[in-house]
C-alpha cells in the first residue's frame, strides 16, 4: 500500500477525526487511492477544503496518489 | 475640503482649499497626483524639492468598514521613482473628520539639527519645536506625545533610522492603544519625511463621521461592502485572517514551494511551522494577557488581522505580520519566533521597514557578514542601525546597497526595492507585479497570489506565464482604486468573489464624492493612476530596463520546483501598451 505524508493546516487538524491533534503524520492508503479517498479516510470536512498540494503543487480531489507523496490540505485562507 | 500645506523652509503652515481637480481624490490617487504635479521627477528624494503627501482615503473617517487606511506619497529615496505606502490607523480618520483631505510637506529647514512637530487640531494647525525628541525611539516618543496631547491622538512619526536618512525606513502611525506599530513601511518614505526636519505629526482625536453628500446611497453601499466582508471565509469574523493573522500564509506558501528561504536560494523552509500564524495563535491562546489574535489596526475594521504575539517572557509584540515573519524568519534562516517578534518591535521603534531589513540582512548573510540563522547577530545589526554606525547605515539602506558593499550577486530587488514573501520564479503573476509596478518590488501593488495560490478571485496555474501580464495589470489597476478609497487591500479578497461588495465600495465612494462611478469606472480610475505613476518614473529617468527581474532569477533554478524566471522581456513591456 502506498505510504504518504499528510499535513493539515489552519484549523483542519481539529476537525479531522482520524489522527486527531496531529498536524502532520504518515499513513498508508489503498492502491489506486485518489485525494478524495484520503479526505474520506480522515473524515475531513470536505466542504471546508479549498486548496490541496501534492508534492508542493496544487492538485484537485481526483488526483491519483503515488507512494511517498506529501499531501497538504488547507481551508480557504488569504493574507499578505 | 481643505488641505494643509507645510513649508519647512520658512516654517509656514497654510490651510488651503483643495483645487477642483483633486476634490474627489483620496489616498494613493491624491498622493500620486500631487507628487506627479508638484515634485520635479528628477529631484533628489532627500532634497528641498521633494514633497511628502499624507492623505486619508475617500472613505476614511466614515463608517464604511475597514476604511481607515492612510497613504504616504513621495519620490522614493529607495527607488528614485514615485512611491505610495499605506497603513491602517486612526490618524487618517481624524484628519478626514476635521475636513482635511491631505497634508503636504515641502521645503527643508536650514538648520538640519532642529526637529519639528506638526500639531493638527480643530482650532489650530501649527509647527512647534521638537528637538527634544531627536533620535528618540518611537515607543518612548508615543508615550511622551500621548501624555502631552492626550491618549487618543493620532500620531505619525519617524524613528532614528529615518533621521539618519536611510532608504529602508517607513512612517509609523500609532494604533488604537498608542503603539507605533502601523507602518507605511516601504520605499524609504520615513527618510523623505525625516529629511523635512519633521519628527512627528499629532492629530487631535475627532469622533463622528466625515462629510457625506448622500447618506442613503452611503448606507446602501456600506451595507453591501460589510455584508461581503462578513460573508467571505477569509474576512469574516472567525475567518482565516481573524483567527490566524496574515501569517496564516507561511505554511501554504511553504507547501507551494514558493516561500523564499535563505536569500531566495530555496522555496521551502524547514522551520516554517514554527513561524506560522498557527504557532502564534497557539501562543496567544496560552497567554491571553500578553497575546491576542484578531486585533484591529484602526477603529471600524471588521476583519481584525493584526496579531499581538506574547513571547516566552510575557512581552507583547505588535503586530507580527506574515511579511515580517518571512523577511526576518525564513529569508534569514531564522526559526525563533520570539527573536523575530523582538526584531519586529525593534524595527517599529527604530523606524525600519521590516521587509527591507530582512532582505538586507539575508543579503549580508549571503555575503558572509553573519551566518544564516544567526538571530543574535541580526539583533546586533539592528542596534547598529539605531546608532547610525557605518555598518548600521549600510544595513538600513536596503538590500541593494548591502549587495553592492558585500559583493553579493543574488540581490532580490526590482528598482532597488527588496522583494516580499513570494518566490516570483514559481508564482509568475506576482513576479509580473514585482517587476512592473512603479513602486519597486511590492506584493500589495497587484496581489495575484489570490487566484494563483489561494483560490480566491478565480484560479490560475502559478507556474505558467500565460495570461499573467493581464492578470497582474487588472490587479494593479483595481488595487490603485482600492488604495485610493482608504479601504484595506484585504477587502479585495471578499469583493473579488462577491461582486456586490465592490459595487458597495464604489457606491459609498459616490456618496462621499458626489461622483457617479460604476465598477468599470473604478477600474479605469485605477488604470489612470497606474499610468500616471509610470509616467512619473519615465520622467525620472526610468526605462524598460528598470522593469526587469534580477539577473540571478533568470539563471538560477530555485528548488524544489527548479524553476527560473522565463517570461520574455517583450511580454513584460506589453503591460504598458
Amino acid at each position: 500500500m502506498p505510504k504518504i505524508t499528510v499535513a493539515l493546516y489552519a484549523g483542519l487538524k481539529a476537525r479531522a477525526l482520524a489522527y486527531q491533534g496531529a498536524s502532520e503524520f504518515e499513513m498508508e492508503v489503498p492502491e489506486g487511492s485518489k485525494v478524495a479517498d484520503v479526505i474520506k479516510l480522515l473524515e475531513l470536512p470536505e466542504e471546508d477544503i479549498a486548496n490541496i498540494f501534492v508534492d508542493r503543487t496544487l492538485k484537485d480531489k481526483e488526483y491519483l496518489i503515488k507512494d511517498g507523496q506529501r499531501l497538504a490540505f488547507f481551508p480557504l485562507i488569504a493574507g499578505g | 475640503m481643505k488641505w494643509i500645506r507645510v513649508n519647512m523652509s520658512d516654517l509656514s503652515v497654510k490651510v488651503e482649499d483643495v483645487p477642483k481637480k483633486y476634490e474627489q481624490m483620496g489616498g494613493r490617487w491624491l498622493t500620486s497626483s500631487v507628487v506627479a504635479d508638484e515634485v520635479p521627477a528628477t529631484c533628489h528624494p532627500l532634497g528641498p524639492l521633494n514633497k511628502v503627501v499624507i492623505a486619508p482615503g475617500i472613505l476614511s473617517g466614515t463608517t464604511a468598514p475597514s476604511s481607515g487606511r492612510i497613504s504616504v506619497g513621495t519620490k522614493s529615496p529607495l527607488t528614485g521613482g514615485i512611491k505610495e505606502a499605506n497603513a491602517g490607523a486612526k490618524f487618517g480618520q481624524y484628519l478626514k473628520r476635521m475636513g482635511y483631505s491631505a497634508i503636504i510637506i515641502e521645503g527643508q529647514p536650514k538648520n538640519k539639527e532642529s526637529r519639528y512637530l506638526l500639531t493638527v487640531g480643530k482650532e489650530k494647525v501649527e509647527l512647534v519645536d521638537a528637538t527634544e525628541y531627536k533620535f528618540m525611539g518611537l515607543y518612548e516618543l508615543s508615550e511622551k506625545l500621548a501624555s502631552k496631547y492626550g491618549k487618543d491622538v493620532g500620531i505619525a512619526s519617524v524613528g532614528p533610522a529615518a533621521e539618519h536618512l536611510l532608504a529602508g525606513t517607513g512612517v509609523a502611525f500609532n494604533d488604537v492603544e498608542n503603539r507605533p506599530a502601523r507602518y507605511a513601511g516601504r520605499g524609504g518614505v520615513g527618510a523623505a519625511f525625516a529629511s523635512k526636519g519633521l519628527k512627528a505629526i499629532v492629530v487631535e482625536a475627532v469622533t463622528g463621521q466625515a462629510n457625506i453628500l448622500n447618506h442613503e446611497l452611503f448606507e446602501t453601499g456600506r451595507k453591501k461592502l460589510l455584508s461581503a466582508l462578513q460573508e467571505h471565509a477569509v474576512t469574516k469574523p472567525g475567518g482565516a485572517l481573524n483567527t490566524y493573522g496574515t501569517a496564516v500564509l507561511v505554511n501554504i506558501m511553504n507547501e507551494a514551494g514558493a516561500l523564499p528561504t535563505r536569500n531566495f536560494s530555496s522555496g521551502t523552509f524547514e522551520g516554517a511551522k514554527k513561524i506560522s500564524g498557527e504557532a502564534m495563535a497557539e501562543a496567544a491562546a496560552k497567554n491571553p494577557k500578553a497575546g491576542m489574535m484578531g486585533h484591529r489596526c484602526h477603529p471600524g475594521c471588521v476583519i481584525g488581522c493584526s496579531v499581538i504575539y506574547p513571547d516566552a517572557q510575557g512581552n507583547s509584540h505588535t503586530s507580527v505580520e506574515y511579511e515580517t515573519l518571512w523577511a526576518i524568519g525564513a529569508n534569514c534562516g531564522i526559526d525563533d519566533l520570539d527573536a523575530i517578534a523582538q526584531m519586529n518591535s525593534m524595527c517599529n521603534d527604530i523606524g525600519l521597514d521590516t521587509i527591507e531589513f530582512g532582505d538586507a540582512v539575508a543579503v549580508a548573510m549571503e555575503g558572509g557578514l553573519l551566518p544564516f540563522g544567526d538571530a543574535k547577530g541580526a539583533i546586533a545589526l539592528l542596534e547598529e542601525v539605531r546608532k547610525g554606525s557605518p555598518l548600521g547605515k549600510i544595513i538600513g539602506s536596503g538590500c541593494g546597497t548591502v549587495g553592492k558593499v558585500f559583493g553579493v550577486r543574488r540581490v532580490p530587488a526590482v528598482k532597488n526595492q527588496g522583494m516580499p514573501a513570494y518566490e516570483p520564479r514559481v508564482v509568475k503573476g506576482i513576479g509580473v507585479t514585482y517587476i512592473t509596478t512603479p513602486m519597486g518590488a511590492d506584493h500589495t501593488a497587484g496581489y495575484s497570489i489570490a487566484p494563483e495560490i489561494l483560490g480566491v478571485g478565480g484560479k490560475f496555474d502559478p507556474h505558467t506565464n500565460e495570461g499573467k501580464v493581464k492578470l497582474s495589470k487588472d490587479f494593479q489597476a483595481t488595487t490603485c482604486f482600492i488604495d485610493s478609497t482608504g479601504c484595506c487591500v484585504f477587502t479585495a479578497f471578499a469583493i473579488l468573489d462577491i461582486p456586490s461588495g465592490f459595487e458597495g465600495m464604489v457606491e459609498a465612494c459616490n456618496a462621499v464624492t458626489g461622483a457617479n462611478w460604476t465598477t468599470s469606472d473604478a477600474y479605469n480610475i485605477g488604470l489612470n493612476i497606474l499610468n500616471m505613476e509610470h509616467q512619473f518614473n519615465l520622467s525620472a529617468g526610468f526605462t524598460s530596463n528598470d522593469d526587469r527581474p534580477p539577473e540571478f532569477m533568470k539563471l538560477e533554478p530555485v528548488p524544489p520546483h527548479n524553476m527560473v524566471w522565463d517570461m520574455a522581456d517583450s511580454e513584460l513591456d506589453s503591460i504598458w501598451k
